[in-house]
């Protein structure tokens, strides 16, 4: 576990008003087991082998960020894919979910362009 | 579990093919094909195979273990900038600028995902297909890759030491109890050890100030007890090939530690002494060891005052006078 890495949920927010409430539920149904699992994995297995991940944030944490902010689809290929490029052969660097809580903090502390040296993962 | 099966039907073909690739060589190479002792190597070559393919991702990284001591004072300055700022938003702000840095220089003290969770698939994927050898041998499942129901049905059968490879510490008698108990307690204790091997040589002191280290102390006593009682469930095939598995880490883990330590950690200082003592340079970005002077010149200045010529000091006795000094 990364320090620093835990925050709260990344998932959007409940609107109000009744009708608005429920197509909410439904939007955010599919994506939920996707994320208890993550949850569960990041709090048994991940202890279990510490700190293995480049980047930052660790990739359970990303694909924790992806279900919860991206959905159960493409949440499932975002996590795939950095699993993919979190190799030997990769540099790492900072990498977060657009639109998660951690890259918010991100934001306030460095200003939109993420910390020097880290360079642009993606275009924004 | 079949949902499982099915997902992992690919791997399971590929470990299922190696299995029986390694007990055809066996085989051609003359020892008995019904034998458990030629299973028994077959799974151990299967775990050596594993093992070695992952070779090449780990030299890669010990490689840039090398790099990122020339960075170290890039970090140290970083870790005094944010020295004793413990609240969520420094740690997050630490970290990142520490990624980025690693980044820059495309190093990092870290392995990466990828290999452990290529591990794990591998690992159950042999689980799966070990426990489902009984029910391949009585043709309940399809065989998988190269096993077919002959080998199924003579790997099932096969006995080492008096056990059958397929029965675990639950399903056995009170010999296949004590075998595997014996299995897995060898088991539990190599990976404790090696983990404390890590944990006490092979970490920065950096690494070791971190918040976490009271849960990864825990964890060092907890896990071998998790895959203690785990052990109980698996057949003798599946301890065999934990057994190889943690044998190669152990092995794998005393070399590193001894000649590619991490940086700043105790086992580079001792590596430092190693090659001080034999008039080798330092390694770069390592602190060098100060040497003490040689008693020799000590020794011949006594001896021309007395008369006498230095008398022959033991080897033993030599190491006892430096370290002494």
């Amino acid at each position: 576990m990364r320090p620093g890495e835990d925050t709260e949920s990344s998932l959007p927010a409940p609107p109000a008003g009744r009708s608005a409430r429920i197509g909410h539920v439904l939007r955010v149904a599919p994506r939920m087991p996707f994320v208890w699992f993550m949850r569960a994995y990041r709090v048994v297995i991940s202890p279990l082998y510490g700190d293995v991940c480049r980047y930052y944030p660790s990739c359970s944490k990303y694909a924790l960020d992806a279900f919860e902010v991206k959905g159960a689809v493409r949440g499932t290929f975002m996590a795939a894919w950095r699993v993919l490029r979190c190799n030997p052969f990769a540099r790492g660097g900072v990498d977060h979910v657009t639109g998660s809580v951690l890259e918010r903090r991100s934001a306030e502390i460095w200003g939109r362009d993420g910390p020097a040296n880290n360079g642009r993962m993606y275009k924004r | 579990m079949a949902f499982f099966d099915t997902l992992l039907y690919p791997l399971q073909w590929v470990v299922a093919w190696i299995l029986a690739l390694f007990h055809e060589l066996l085989t051609f190479l003359g020892l008995n094909p019904a034998s458990g002792f030629t299973w028994v190597l077959s799974i151990a070559g299967l775990t050596l195979v594993v093992r070695g393919a992952l070779v090449p991702l780990f030299v890669r990284q010990i490689k840039s273990q090398r790099k990122m001591q020339m960075i170290q004072p890039d970090l140290q300055r970083l870790q005094k900038k944010y020295k004793g700022k413990k609240d969520q938003f420094s740690r997050q702000a630490m970290v990142e600028e520490q990624q980025a840095l690693f980044k820059k220089h495309g190093t990092s003290p870290f392995a990466s995902c990828l290999p452990l969770l290529v591990q794990m698939p591998i690992f159950l994927s042999l689980f799966r297909v070990i426990n489902n050898v009984p029910q391949m041998a009585t043709g309940d499942i399809d065989p998988v890759g190269g096993m077919t129901v002959e080998l199924a049905e003579q790997m099932d059968q096969a006995i080492v030491l008096g056990i059958e490879l397929s029965s675990s510490f639950l399903t056995g008698d009170w010999w296949v109890k004590a075998v595997t108990a014996v299995l897995i307690v060898i088991m539990a204790g190599t990976q404790f050890w090696t983990q404390r091997q890590m944990m006490t040589k092979n970490m920065s002191d950096a690494a070791m100030d971190n918040p976490f280290m009271q849960q990864q102390k825990m964890m060092l006593y907890l896990m071998p007890v998790v895959f203690g009682i785990g052990g109980i469930y698996f057949p003798l095939g599946v301890l065999i090939y934990w057994l190889v598995s943690n044998t190669w880490t152990m092995v794998q883990q005393m070399f590193v530690i001894r000649s590619m330590p991490a940086p700043g950690s105790q086992a580079e200082r001792d590596l430092m002494e190693r090659r001080a003592r034999k008039g080798k340079p330092a390694l770069p970005g390592a602190e060098p060891i100060e040497m003490k002077p040689e008693p020799e010149a000590d020794d011949t200045s006594q001896g021309k005052t007395s008369g006498q010529r230095p008398q022959p000091v033991n080897a033993k006795r030599k190491k006892k006078k430096r370290k002494k000094r």
